[in-house]
Order: C-alpha cells, then structure tokens, then sequence
C-alpha cells in the first residue's frame, strides 16, 4: 500500500510546493477584486441617486426630440409569454419607441399568439438588407392599427443573433434595445437607460441595465408588483450571485469606464455603430460580449473617444434557472462564450493601445472568471488531499477554506449591504433572512456545481464541440410566484 | 506545505470580525429605512388632509392655508416640501399655482438662489432644478447664468429648469445654448425652447443662418415642432438651393426636411422628392425627406409620392408606402 502512496505523496507534495501559496494568493485577490467592484459600484450608485431628483426624465419622456428607440425582441417558442412581453414593451414610458419581434422559426403558437392579440396584418414590403444575414424571412407583419408600433418577422430558424441582425434591418429608429422575449421591463427603463445617450450623444455608444431575478415575484400584465424571493434553491442562490457579478460587478466595471460585458436580456446600443460594425457574430455563443467587444476595438483602433455605460437603476427582470439542467446548461454556454470572445480578442489584451479595457477589464476576465473555475476545483479536490496524506497541515486547509469561503460569504454579505443602501428592492426582513443564508448556502455545493459546468463548457469549446441552445422550460411569469 | 496557527487565526479573526460587522451593517441600514418609513407614514397621516385641501380649498380660505403649510416646522415641514416637489409635475393651473407658493413661503427658493452659487456641483444642479421648479421672473438670471456654468451637469440641468420655467425671456440664451461649444445636448436645449411661450419667429429665422450647427439644428427642429410657418422659407433654403444643398451639414439637412413635411410647405415637394432619391445624400437624410414628403398634404404630394416610390431605395420606399 505504502509503494504506491509514496509516489502519489510526492505528487501531491511537488504540486503543492508548486501551488500552495498561488491559490491562496488567487483567491485573496479575486475576492478583494469583487470587493473593490462593489466598492467602486457604490461610488457610482451614490452618484446615480445623488443625481435623480434632476435627472429630466420626465421632460425627457415628454420630448418630440428624445432619440427614437426600436426595441428588437427575438422569439424562439416564447408562446407562453411573447403577448405579456410584448404589451409590457409597448406600454413602457417613452415618446417614440416601436417593437420589432423577431420570430426565429418558432414551432409553437408563437406567431399566431402575435397576429390575434395584436391584429396583424402582412406586410410586403421589401426589407433593405444591411447586415448580412442567413434566416430567410417568410413574412413581416404589422398592426392593422398604425398607431400600434409593432412589427413581427417571421422568419427562418437561424438563432439569436441571426435573428437580431434581421431586426436591425428592419428597425427604424436612432437606438436599438435588445430584449429577450421573456424578459419584462420596468415602466421608465427606457427612459432612464436611454439617459447617457440624451445628455452626451457624441459620446455614449451603448447602454446596459441591470438583470434582476423574476421568479417568485408577483407579475400583473406582464410587470413586476411585487418583489419577492423566490422558494426554489436554485433560483434563490441566483439572486445574491446577480446581485455580486450583473449588479455591482458591471456598476464597478462602468465606473472604471471598463465595461466590457452588456447583458442580452438588457442592452441599448447606436443602431448605425452596430451596423458599421457588422451586427452580432451569428457563429458566437457570447454574441453580446463579442458586440461589446467589437464596438470596442472598433472605437479604440478609429482613436474615438466614447462610453459604455451601466445603469443600475432601470430593471429588466428574467425568469432564471430553476432546474439544475437547465442552469447547467446555461453556465456550459456562458463559459463557453467567455473562451471563444476572449480568445478572439486575444490581441487587444494586455495592449496598452486598448487602454483600461485592454489593461484591465481583459486580463480580469482571463485571471478571475475564465480560469476561477479550474483554480477553485484545483482546490478542493488538491486541498483535501493533500490533508489526508499529510502533505499539508490543518491550518493551511483552514486557512484555504477562510479565503475562499469565509471571504466570499464577507463579499456577498458587502454586495448585500451596497443593495439594502441603494436601491433594496427586496423589503421584507423575511428576504434579507434568506439572503443571508443564501450568501452563506451559495458555498456549499452550488459554487462547486458551477465551477463543474463551466469546467465542462469550456472543455466541450476547447473540443470544438457543436453548442447546442437547448430550451429553458418557463413557467410563464404570471405563473412565476406561484 | 504549512500555514502556522497563528496565521490562520489572525485570518479567521479578522474575516469573522469583518463578516459581522457586515451583517450588522446590512441590520441597521434596513432597520433605520424601515423606521424613515414609518416616520413618513405619520407625517404624511398629518399633512395630507391639509395638502389635498390646495386643490379643493374656496379661495378666501387658500391664502390662510398656504400659510399654514409654509410655517410647519421641522421634519414634518421637511416632509411638506419632499411631498409638494413630488407632487408639482403631476399637477397644474391654481393647484400648482399654490403649492409653489407654499415652497417659496417655506424658503425654497431663497434657498435655491443660495444654492446654485454653491461649491458642488450636485448642489447647483439641485438647485437649478427647483428654481425651474418654482418659476417666476426672478429665477431666470440665475438660471441663465448656469447655462456657462463650468459643470456641464449643472448646464444641462439649466436648460431644462428654463424650459420648465417657461419664461419668454429666456429663448435668446437658450437658442445660445444649442451651439456646440455649449456642451448641452441639442435636444435638451431645444426641447426646453419648445415649452416657451411667445416666440418669435425671426430668432429661428437668424438661427437657420448661424454658423454653429449646432444653432441651426435647434432652430430647424424648433420652427417644425411649433409650426412657425413664417420660417418655411428659410427652412427651405437652408436645406437646398440650386445646384446643390446648401447646409453642410446633414443633420441640419435632415431636420430641415421634416419641419418641412411638418409645416406642410408645398413649394419644397419637389426638392424632397429630390433628396429622397439622391444617390449622393446619406441614408438618414434621404430617409428625413422620405418622413417630410410623407407628411405633404394634397394631390400633387400624392402624386410625387408614387413617382418616388418607383426610384427610391427600400429605406425609403417603406416609409412612403404607409402614405
């Protein structure tokens, strides 16, 4: 038995020699990064409330001369919600906004839902095609009523991002948002993400809003009433990890003026950059990272000065996971997009041409999320090991728990502190109660899961394995506190 | 591999310690916003009745109400003033009438004068925003003064106060604003020129001819939102003359087109009709000329229409259709 610990021993003995201090080191300072994101969101949080009393969003809801928006909304069966989504769409508060649905070869009643509720009527006109696409149109719809400003195309499976760039053909305004059809918006989002791009025009490029968790809320024709925390574990322990990395995260990263990542389900952008640009890369999985990242290179090689902004404020609320497939799924696909956007931008990292986003954001994102999951099951299957060989000593395996769980539970429970003085939009004591011991819960089990899966995303990547979108099974969002 | 004890429980110390104070931290914010609310609550049971009176009240008894109002002291004054600021938007005529007069009774604007020479630019901007608020012939030189002010927030904020402040005497500074060296948005700028009464049309006229583009941006889109008809002419030959167009810019070009469409001046059909064809004009603009001559009323317009709609580009050929 002896023969063959030994070998094994010294392995363990010369990895840990190797490593020991590295890991503890790395997961000092990828907590003490999320501290300082979170630091630096709440600078940009007091900032954002300091400034609301005159912030002219109502005169700016009023002006003939605020900037159009068309709201590209891309629909694969979403027969469950795509009329609620649509409604919450067109009702929000803005003077010149129209809804573009793109119907990506939906099997359900998808389609139909559209043309009963909102009495659509074809459309023949011809579409100027300037961002290539794939997905052939088989018919673009509009609304008998003219006022209505929606229009559908119902075009050929071809996947999200084919089915953007064909909305961004047929969108006609200055601005585009990017929603997902299960996504529901707050009555002045648009107002207030659209903000930036109305006080500095040169300047503003893209706007992203914050992502909440919609499960467990009360929703009434398709708005968040009532926020709650939801009874599912899966989706409970994703609202404290929304909070930490969609919320403060990007806020912190907005700050720096280092924003590299605008989430799908809430993204405004300059339609004529993006089609200068070529619209989103329908081979990406990280379709919306790589348009950020796109825009970027492309403003950082033209020498143009200009921003992309994160705005906490405005909330988009979407139905999360709440089924360990599905999430698996979806964190498979997550890191995968990481890979491949960070790997295709490769040259701009560490490239000081590229500024805070080739020097900072980049090599971030390469260090902290794309290699965390290796380095954190590195540790906790080395760690345990190294314990039972006596390879290392209790304190040491003590002490890795302390910096990468006792610390992260400190940073979850900063992150909880930065939202309960902001913008606490869960106010029952009862939902700190469970954010609380979701922020301890998240560590045990969860964090590991993931860390699995994006393992395996990243492992299907580097294979070149095909990305299959798979369906994330909904329950429909006026079903969602049930 | 070792890490000593003592290490270890220097680390643990220091995060627990740390973990707690956190969590007392996230306790006592939600705790004290819990406690502000229900402070609200009991201030807002005491002045309601009095506040929703404004609206109702005969108008013998208003000016001993607005007195009453204006002299509550303390948190409960505090909460009168949050209360009418959140409320004025929503209202107007007498009623809006009388709540401003309760906050200038309360100081505010006395306040706000102070303020908007104050050190921080938040502050200003605050201010400014409750003097466009409070209104009245006495804010407009601090106001206008904050248009150069060397915050751009502070000037924005400027802008749209004397929009909300609707005083005629503020357009001239206003068009001055929409130039580009102003740093304001022309939207902002223009749409506080649109809430103005009294306007006169030749400021707009001049301002088509300024050399900022800024300046004849504004004007272009402010003529067409308030139907100045007499500025049709000017419009028209700001966006072409023979042989060419005559604005550099095509942003300017574009507005131009669509107060045209707006106004409904017919002598400019043929030269939208023109533009919207032109291979050598941008899409936005030949997209503008679309939206005017989409808008031109009568047969010949509807003639023009069809004629384009064979020639035009898709862009534009879907804009028309709807016509």
């Amino acid at each position: 038995m002896n023969q063959v610990l030994e070998p094994l021993r010294s392995g363990i003995q010369w990895l840990f020699e190797l490593t020991a201090y590295p890991v503890l080191a790395y997961f000092i300072v990828i907590n003490t990064s999320l501290l300082l994101l979170i630091i630096l969101a709440s600078v940009n949080f007091t900032a954002h409330l300091r400034r609301q009393s005159f912030a002219g969003a109502r005169i700016t809801a009023a002006s003939p001369l605020s900037p159009g928006i068309s709201v590209l909304m891309p629909a694969f069966n979403e027969g469950a919600v795509i009329a609620a989504s649509v409604r919450a769409v067109l009702d929000l508060r803005y003077p010149d906004h129209e809804v573009v649905v793109i119907n990506d070869g939906s099997s359900d009643e998808t389609l139909q839902t559209l043309i009963d509720v909102y009495d659509l009527v074809e459309d023949r006109r011809d579409v100027a095609i300037k961002v290539p696409v794939r997905g052939k149109i088989r018919a673009i719809y509009r609304a008998r009523d003219t006022a209505l400003p929606i229009v559908v195309i119902d075009k050929e499976n071809s996947g999200r991002s084919d089915s953007l760039n064909m909305g961004l053909n047929v969108a006609s305004k200055d601005l585009v948002v990017m929603v997902d059809a299960d996504s529901l918006l707050d009555p002045d989002s648009l107002l207030v993400v659209s903000k930036p791009f109305t006080d500095d025009p040169e300047h503003v490029i893209a706007t992203g809003g914050v992502v909440r968790v919609a499960n467990g809320c009360n929703v009434v024709a398709g708005r968040v009433v009532d926020v709650n925390m939801p009874k599912n574990y899966y989706a409970r322990i994703q609202i404290v990890e929304y909070l930490r990395s969609f919320l403060l995260g990007r806020a912190g990263w907005s700050q720096l003026n280092s924003l590299i990542l605008i989430s799908g389900a809430f993204g405004m952008f300059r339609r004529d950059l993006i089609i200068r640009a070529g619209g989103l890369d329908a081979d990406s999985i990280g379709e919306d990272f790589e348009l950020v990242m796109r825009l970027h290179k492309m403003m950082r090689d033209e020498k143009r000065k200009y921003r992309v902004i994160f705005i906490a404020e405005p909330v988009c609320w979407t139905e999360v996971p709440s089924t360990a497939a599905v999430l698996a799924r979806q964190r498979r696909r997550w890191h995968r997009g990481l890979w491949e956007v960070l790997t295709k931008y490769r040259s701009m990292t560490f490239n000081p041409r590229y500024g805070s986003v080739g020097m900072v954001a980049l090599p971030y994102y390469w260090i902290f999320e794309l290699i965390a999951p290796a380095i954190e099951l590195f540790g906790i299957i080395i760690v345990p090991l190294g314990l039972l060989l006596g390879v290392v000593n209790v304190p040491y395996a003590l002490a890795f728990i302390a910096v990468a769980y006792l610390y992260a539970i400190f940073v979850s429970l900063m992150a909880l502190l930065v939202e309960e003085a902001s913008f606490h939009r869960y106010s029952r004591w009862r939902d700190l109660g469970t954010a609380l011991w979701v922020s301890v819960q998240e560590n045990i089990g969860y964090r590991q899961l993931t860390a699995v899966w994006r393992i395996q995303g990243w492992w299907a990547a580097l294979r070149g394995k095909k990305q299959v979108w798979g369906t994330m099974t909904r329950t429909g969002f006026e079903n969602a506190s049930q | 591999m070792l890490v000593s004890w003592d290490v270890l429980a220097a680390a643990v110390v220091v995060l627990s310690i740390a973990c707690l104070l956190a969590l007392a931290a996230v306790v006592v914010v939600k705790g004290s916003r819990h406690a502000r609310e229900r402070s609200r609550t009991v201030h807002d049971a005491a002045i309601r009745r009095r506040i929703m009176a404004l609206a109702v009240v005969e108008d013998a008894e208003l000016d001993a109400l607005i007195d009453e109002l204006s002299s509550v002291p303390g948190a409960v004054g505090d909460h009168v003033e949050q209360t009418l600021l959140r409320m004025i938007p929503e209202v107007r005529g007498d009623v809006r009438e009388a709540m401003i007069r309760v906050l200038a009774g309360r100081g505010l604007l006395r306040r706000s004068l102070d303020r908007i020479t104050s050190r921080s630019p938040i502050q200003r901007a605050a201010a400014a925003e409750l003097l466009g608020i409070l209104g009245g012939r006495e804010v407009v030189d601090p106001l206008t003064a904050a248009l150069h002010d060397k915050s751009l927030e502070v000037r924005l904020v400027a802008a749209r106060a004397l929009g909300v402040a609707a005083r005629p005497e503020a357009g001239g500074h206003l068009v001055d604003a929409l130039s580009l060296s102003s740093g304001i948005p022309h939207s902002v700028a223009a749409t506080a020129l649109l809430n103005l009464p009294e306007q006169d049309p030749a400021v707009y006229i001049e301002g088509l001819l300024d050399r900022d583009p800024g300046i004849r941006y504004g004007s272009a889109a402010v003529v067409g939102l308030l139907l100045m008809s007499e500025a049709a002419e000017a419009l028209f030959q700001c966006m072409v003359t023979e042989g060419g167009r005559q604005d550099p810019s095509d942003v300017v070009i574009s507005t131009c087109a669509r107060s045209l469409g707006r106004l409904g001046y017919k002598p400019a059909t043929d030269a939208l009709a023109e533009l919207s064809c032109s291979a050598e004009a941008p899409s936005s603009v030949r997209q503008a000329a679309g939206e005017a001559l989409k808008a031109m009323p009568g047969s010949e317009a509807r003639e023009v229409r069809r004629r384009v709609i064979e020639q035009a580009d898709a862009d534009v050929r879907r804009i028309l259709v709807d016509a």
